[in-house]
């Protein structure tokens, strides 16, 4: 008997647990997969479920047999053990059930695969370079003179990191210069890197693209929502890896024209204080002081 | 007196003291070298994750600063699969082949010895890298270049040495195990009549020589690329970092096979075995892990979605990886199909095989997820597919290692084992295992990427949850010592056949073994 | 006892065989799978690399046609250079030849050697991009300040996929691997 009850216990202690940590009133339940704010990132939100749906179903299937085969052919309750162990028909038709079942989750994948490679004529053209251990964004332009870019590094202080001050609500997941583009409108992202390997991910935008040195990826986005939208690096990149969050403020697109002019006025402006130090990408310049 | 001429002089039992470990050529003390020396590194592979989940705990800096938690994660990683899961089922190997085809020993008995011997200076080289200027590897276990080439520790070459060296041991253990299976057999022990376990550790053995090399070619343009000034995986030189993730890949994808082919062979012995029935559909089994490994030659991008590759690979690598769960889906059903019409018993063996069949098919189904191309670039390099990973190797491969260890103990010291703790065991290692990875499913989901030492707060329920049930996974393992131990000292006789439907040509020998078995060969009914 | 001594024969023959598989599956990574990737890459445009100058020339120009090509530039990083397109964008019809401007300058105070390397975005576009001068794959070296302004003339290809509207260049700028930066003596 204590044999069986030590399992619950255990239980019982794992959730006692929970609750304490839950006491800290944190929104820290999130089971599932973000819908997200563009058409593809909810494209992928219903795939995702349509898969979770039919694994959860095969599973409730297989291991109903299997636990219902256990409860009936156990030998205290005095079953005989039978010798077949051969049935060809039953063999093919668990191996072309399956495969039915794969054709019919291939083809909304593969649907959703070509409408992600289908990329829109973009207005917006937004390079993404990652470093060890912050993000660059470049809005390219007509010529090198518009051209606005800046670093987005972490903004979460060190203390809090440290453990010395209350944790803020969005710890790790703040910037000091987000990358701000416009709702409804095509967005591509030209991704590399320029040490190792990092990977660029926006959940809500259903992208995730590594960042590579010597190679351009694209991604593209027409974010439905202005809102403020967070992610992280998602590739092993270093020491600093955790510490490279990625924050993409969506502004209508009026407001988004204001604000990238202010960025280009504030550029020109900047280069008549002569204040600007210019880094070794050459135009690299941070427009919040 | 048939054996093999150089066997005369130790027809009487082995040579006494260390040195008998040293030199023997007996494939049971070679097996039995091989099984704790991976449950040496299990052990030691499992305090890592310990720091990795107490650093995890909470967030914010706890313990151990990230430049060490990088060393953890990739030191885990490399420890739990080439030094604890491959050389267990290489110990199984050695152990049980010969004794189920009816063999005296291994076909290359000194081979056997070197290819076991050279493996713990492998792993002493790699820990000790730990303990060098800049610290050991910190790049994961896949090791991506330009972070383990241009930005890597000096250590790397050694870690280089270590790998290549784990390498040629593997190569050498999959020749023997391949050329006694080939053969070694007993008169009358046809293929068809070779237990399943011989045959998944045959597949196995053949993926292993064919790609350990491509490991140990990668491994050498790296050396290059750092030592020699070559560009193979160098951007700046004309290389690509892309290559190495496809070569890596290429190599890696049979890799996880090869954990778990074996493993399969495991549970296909005991599931019959407590169901008093045959294995359903025996020869469809042997075809479907021909076919697995086939397969795995052909599905190894489905690691780099997210790197950026046309649709047609993209859509190629989706549906191969798809395909697979068609082999997988009959091997589970055939074993559910075994246990229908059964008459069951539920010994520790047993537990650990059901276990296995209900969380490797949970793994198998997140696996299923995440080949879906569209959906894994949310998936990818998330908890997610730490989830999906511990699902299969841990539920997976180590718990039929656990199984077989179960079923073949008493075979092996002639005692049985304490039936009591290792149910205990059982139960703490199954709601560990669970705790401990069912939540990364959803920290995956809600966007938590792998590998970081410190996580946004929203991630912080779950974290501190699955570190819970690793540390309940990670004791229970010492109770695993203890009963093993136990076992060995002593304990209840264990008669010839302990467990009453179990078959194969192992139960016809006494138990204990004695040091030398089927010098004449068996006749095979 | 010659059945075992046979049987020993044919172990060590199996054995040398498997020896022989393992082995020609490391020459295979060298000198089939290196290959077969860079020749994958080239046909299919994976990672967008391209090759150096073309000598096929197009003479037809596709007028109806406006395609937008963007110019980018990166520095490896720590590099003491700086390095950027003077020309970010243009508008081509396919066929019509085009010559855009890199300028590459040594902010460091000894010669360095460095190189370029290309990458196009759609990865499709990429055998359709043709170089007739580029100064990719090439090693330049730079005095100290010193400052090049390196050409490059392309045209894209008529064939060039209808749903392609714009393209996008980057060079990377990397140091050379295989020079000791400092033993650079003065460019030829």
């Amino acid at each position: 008997m204590l044999k069986r009850l030590r399992p619950f216990s255990l239980l019982a202690v794992v959730f006692t647990a929970l609750m304490v940590a839950s006491s800290g009133a944190l929104a820290g339940w999130e089971l599932n997969m973000r819908q997200g704010v563009t058409e593809i990132s909810q494209e992928i939100y219903s795939l995702h479920m349509l898969m979770l749906y039919i694994v959860c179903i095969i599973g409730v299937l297989v291991f109903g047999v299997m636990f219902w085969a256990m409860f009936k052919y156990r030998k205290s309750k005095g079953a005989k053990p039978a010798t077949w162990h051969e049935n060809t028909r039953l063999e093919v038709l668990w191996t072309v059930i399956p495969l039915v079942i794969l054709i019919g989750m291939a083809v909304p994948a593969t649907v959703t695969l070509a409408k992600i490679y289908d990329t829109p004529d973009a207005d917006i053209t937004v390079k993404v370079n990652g470093y060890q251990w912050r993000w660059e964004y470049t809005y390219l332009a007509d010529t090198p003179e518009e051209e606005v870019s800046f670093f987005s590094s972490l903004a979460t202080p060190r203390f809090e990191i440290r453990g010395e001050a209350p944790r803020s609500e969005f710890y790790l997941l703040d910037v000091d210069n987000p990358l701000v583009i416009p709702a409804n409108t095509p967005v591509k992202f030209l991704i590399t890197a320029n040490d190792v390997i990092h990977s660029w991910w926006v959940p809500d935008f259903g992208i995730k693209k590594d960042a590579v040195p010597g190679i351009i990826n694209e991604s593209h986005a027409t974010v439905l929502e202005p809102g403020t939208y967070r992610g992280m690096c998602a590739e092993l990149c270093g020491r600093d890896h955790a510490y490279m969050p990625i924050v993409v403020e969506v502004l209508e697109p009026e407001e988004f024209e204001q604000w990238l002019a202010e960025q280009r006025g504030d550029v020109a402006a900047a280069e008549q204080d002569d204040s600007v130090a210019l880094t070794s990408a050459g135009q690299v310049r941070s427009f919040i002081q | 007196m048939t054996a093999i001429p150089h066997d005369d002089h130790a027809h009487h039992g082995p040579a006494t003291g260390l040195w008998r470990w040293v030199v023997t050529t007996n494939h049971k003390d070679i097996g039995a070298m091989y099984l704790w020396f991976s449950f040496a590194m299990f052990l030691l592979g499992g305090a890592f994750a310990m720091v990795i989940r107490a650093e995890l705990f909470q967030p914010g800096f706890s313990l151990v600063e990230p430049e060490f938690f990088n060393q953890m994660t990739t030191m885990h990683g490399l420890i739990m699969v080439f030094g604890a899961v491959m050389p267990a089922f290489v110990g199984l190997a050695n152990y049980m082949i010969p004794l189920m085809i009816g063999a005296p020993d291994m076909a290359l008995p000194r081979l056997n010895n070197l290819s076991f011997w050279i493996l713990p200076f492998a792993f002493l080289i790699l820990v000790s890298t730990l303990f060098m200027a800049g610290g050991g590897p910190n790049f994961g276990w896949t090791f991506y270049a330009p972070l383990s080439t241009t930005y890597g520790p000096p250590s790397t070459v050694f870690f280089i040495l270590a790998m290549h060296i784990m390498g040629a041991s593997s190569i050498m253990g999959a020749i023997n195990i391949i050329v006694t299976i080939w053969n070694m057999r007993a008169p009358g022990m046809t293929w068809m009549k070779m237990p399943l376990f011989v045959w998944t550790w045959l597949i196995t053995a053949f993926l292993l020589i064919m790609v350990m090399p491509v490991l140990a070619g990668l491994i050498t343009m790296m050396l290059l690329d750092i030592t020699a000034q070559t560009s193979f995986f160098n951007a700046a030189g004309g290389g690509s970092p892309l290559l190495f993730q496809h070569l890596f890949w290429f190599f890696g994808h049979p890799e996880v096979y090869i954990m778990i082919l074996p493993a399969f062979g495991i549970i296909s012995a005991i599931i019959p075995a407590f169901a008093r029935k045959p294995l359903f559909g025996y020869a469809s089994m042997v075809y479907a892990t021909a076919a697995i490994a086939i397969l795995s030659f052909f599905v190894w991008a489905h690691h780099m979605f997210t790197v950026g590759m046309p649709f047609a690979a993209q859509l190629f690598f989706m549906i191969s990886t798809m395909i697979i769960a068609v082999p997988t889906g009959v091997k589970v059903f055939n074993w559910v199909a075994t246990m229908i019409g059964g008459s069951m018993t539920f010994e520790v063996p047993m537990l650990f095989a059901i276990a296995f069949v209900v969380l490797f098919t949970i793994g198998g189904f997140s696996g299923l997820m995440l080949a879906i191309a569209p959906v894994d670039y949310q998936y990818h390099d998330t908890y997610f597919v730490v989830a999906h990973f511990h699902y299969v190797l841990v539920p997976g491969a180590v718990f039929s290692i656990m199984a077989g260890v179960y079923y073949w103990l008493p075979k092996w010291t002639g005692h049985m084992f304490h039936e009591g703790l290792a149910k205990v065991h059982f139960w703490m290692s199954f709601i560990g295992v669970n705790v401990a990875f069912f939540p990364q499913h959803f920290l995956g989901l809600a966007g938590m990427p792998r590998r970081i030492p410190d996580y946004p707060l929203q991630f912080a329920n779950f974290n501190m949850i699955s570190s819970m049930g690793a540390f309940l996974f990670g004791l229970s393992q010492l109770l695993f010592m203890f009963i093993v131990i136990k076992c060995v000292m002593g304990g209840k006789k264990a008669e010839a056949k302990p467990w009453e439907g179990a078959e194969g040509l192992e139960w016809d020998l006494p138990s204990p073994l004695p040091y030398h078995t089927f010098e004449t060969p068996p006749k095979i009914k | 006892m010659t059945t075992d001594a046979a049987k020993k024969k044919s172990n060590t023959k199996i054995m040398v065989q498997l020896g022989l598989l393992a082995a020609s599956m490391i020459a295979f990574v060298f000198v089939g799978l290196v290959p077969m990737y860079n020749w994958i890459c080239e046909v299919t445009g994976i990672g967008g690399r391209t090759t150096g100058p073309t000598t096929e020339l197009i003479t037809e120009i596709d007028e109806s046609r406006d395609i937008r090509v963007q110019f980018m530039a990166s520095a490896e990083r720590d590099m003491p250079f700086e390095f950027r397109a003077l020309d970010t964008r243009v508008q081509v019809h396919p066929g019509q030849q085009h010559t855009i401007h890199y300028r590459v300058t040594n902010t460091s105070d000894e010669t360095r050697a460095v190189q370029a390397v290309p990458s196009l975005s759609p990865y499709r576009v990429t055998e359709h991009f043709h170089k007739i001068e580029c100064f990719c794959f090439e090693e330049t070296v730079l005095a100290p300040g010193e400052s090049l302004d390196m050409p490059m003339i392309f045209y894209v290809d008529p064939r060039l996929p209808e749903d392609v509207s714009s393209i996008a260049m980057s060079y990377s700028l990397f140091n050379l691997p295989g020079y000791a930066q400092a033993d650079i003596k003065e460019p030829n």
